[in-house]
């Protein structure tokens, strides 16, 4: 009789055990994932290091309110979520069917108006407070008045490279983008126009501002206020044909020296170079000026980047490859072996003149 | 036993042959059945739409990575979206609805029972004909190639102007 009891009391005590070692397992496993992403609470939105693209390093107006909404709908959908979970792990532990419960029904619970309408109100007014906090950042970022000194650039889309123009300081440039600083106190926006010239592009540097499409027939607009200085880096982000994914962007935060000195070398005419006359004689003759504009010269191609100040741009191909000499060289000799599919075709030229050429190119500062 | 004794007829316990089972399935307009083609053949191309997803994977594993080129890996993530939605996801749903639905509501079978059967055929020669596309390309003219204009195909680029042959 002893050792019966025993054994009940045994049986009883090791299912209680198994109910708290069941239960502390579920917590353990609700609450890993907080552990594990604390390391990213603690880290603000301001303290994250930059590496170019990094969404939660925004240094722009648009960029921050974008970033400051997405870790508030964060919040409440995590507060969500813990409750949600912590309802259903509760329920699902506390009332498993257990042995003595084989062929009875559970309590059969007929609603209860409070709860219900509580459960109907409270996410009503989430999602009321969710879409007024959303639809405040996009007038904000949509509907900014342009004020009368900011930098006005015009964007044109191409497969696969980007133009830019500044057209109230008469500036045709590509693929690189310079902008001055803007100071909180005393902003200095830039306001970017956005067109194309053949399929759908999307203009996106993370750190400066959301996507914005740039549509054929159908101008877009967008701004950015950047507040530090740096290399921003972005690409297309519409799918526009084989090299897509090519077609980068580098933007070049100057602060206000260093833009001025930047607007006024870019504002002069092509380098005048007398060792590069070979050079310049084979892009003259060959087709390269009926697609590419040099200007103080009689190029002025349209279909391909602007190549007057070739040498200012530390990358080409839109990001394709650095602007060294080599790759300069193996870009015009064959551009599928950089691009492939990209629209410059290939002039095979003799290693002479392809020589001449690219030395002309490196006169072009 | 002499020949002139009539015996009973036995009732056939042979196998079916496996010609008329496929007859069967193939002529089928029962809706259980047709449910099942549909959840079957969405299987299939599940399959092949995840060998494509892991295709664009190995692409992108690396930086400069040149498993596929630019040209394949196109190809590989149009047909991916294109396959999965709609070749796998909605006959998935289509299925559980053949199947379910009727038995659910107390019917004997769905209303159009052949135009039932029809719509499965025509969506499963939709998706060969789809796939027929990857044998172009490669000399068989007229057949164009696997479209790589994303599965959304926006204008202007999945137009005739910049898509010529697509």
């Amino acid at each position: 009789m002893a050792r019966n009891s025993g054994v009940k009391n045994g049986r009883k005590e090791m299912s209680a055990r198994r109910t708290k070692s069941v239960l502390s397992r579920c917590w353990q496993i609700v609450l890993l994932p907080f552990w594990s992403t604390s390391a990213l609470w603690a880290v603000g939105t301001d303290g994250t290091p930059s590496n170019g693209t990094n969404i939660f390093s925004p240094a722009s107006t648009p960029a921050k309110s974008i970033a400051d909404l997405s870790i508030f709908v964060l919040v409440i959908t995590g507060i969500i979520f813990v409750v949600v979970f912590a309802l259903l792990s509760y329920s699902v532990v506390k009332f498993r069917m257990r042995a003595i419960d084989a062929g009875r029904e559970p309590a059969q619970v007929y609603g209860s108006t409070q709860i219900e309408l509580a459960w109907t109100i409270i996410p009503t007014l989430i999602v009321v407070v969710l879409f007024l906090a959303t639809a405040r950042v996009i007038h904000a970022v949509q509907d900014a008045p342009e004020p009368s000194d900011a930098v006005e650039v015009t964007v044109i889309g191409h497969q696969y490279w980007w133009e830019f123009r500044y057209p109230k300081l008469g500036i045709v440039t590509a693929n690189e983008l310079h902008i001055p600083v803007s100071n909180p106190s005393h902003p200095t926006p830039t306001f970017v126009q956005l067109l194309s010239a053949d399929t759908d592009h999307s203009f996106w540097v993370p750190e400066l501002a959301g996507k914005t499409d740039l549509i054929p027939n159908h101008p877009n607009r967008m701004w950015v206020d950047p507040q530090r200085t740096g290399v921003f880096l972005g690409q297309c982000a519409q799918y526009c044909g084989t090299q897509h994914a090519k077609m980068l962007l580098r933007i070049s935060v100057d602060g206000p020296e260093d833009f001025a000195t930047w607007v006024r070398a870019q504002q002069k005419p092509g380098v005048e170079d007398a060792g590069a006359i070979a050079g310049r004689g084979v892009f003259e003759r060959n087709a390269c000026m009926n697609c590419h504009a040099v200007a103080g010269t009689p190029a002025d191609g349209r279909f391909g980047p602007d190549l007057t100040h070739l040498m200012s741009r530390t990358t080409i191909a839109a990001g394709a490859a650095e602007n060294t000499r080599d790759n300069l060289r193996l870009w015009i000799q064959n551009p599928s072996a950089i691009k492939p599919s990209s629209l410059m075709p290939s002039m095979k030229l003799s290693d002479t003149d392809l020589d001449a050429v690219v030395s002309y190119m490196e006169t072009l500062h | 036993m002499s020949s002139n004794v009539i015996t009973a007829s036995v009732r056939q316990t042979d196998a079916k042959p496996w010609v008329d089972e496929l007859h069967q399935w193939l002529a089928t307009v029962d809706h259980k059945r047709l449910g099942i083609l549909y959840i079957v053949s969405a299987l299939m191309f599940l399959v092949i739409g995840g060998v494509e997803a892991l295709i664009i994977r190995i692409q992108l594993m690396h930086s400069h990575n040149n498993f596929v080129s630019p040209e394949v890996f196109n190809r590989m993530f149009t047909m991916h979206g294109t396959t999965m939605i709609f070749f796998v996801a909605m006959p998935f749903l289509f299925g559980f609805a053949n199947y379910l639905v009727p038995l659910m509501i107390g019917a004997r079978d769905m209303a159009f029972p052949r135009l039932n059967a029809f719509s499965f055929w025509l969506s499963f020669l939709g998706a060969l004909l789809l796939y027929f596309s990857f044998l172009g390309g490669s000399g068989l003219y007229g057949a164009g190639n696997a479209p790589d204009v994303g599965w959304w195909s926006y204008a202007p680029l999945g137009a005739r102007a910049f898509s010529p042959g697509a």
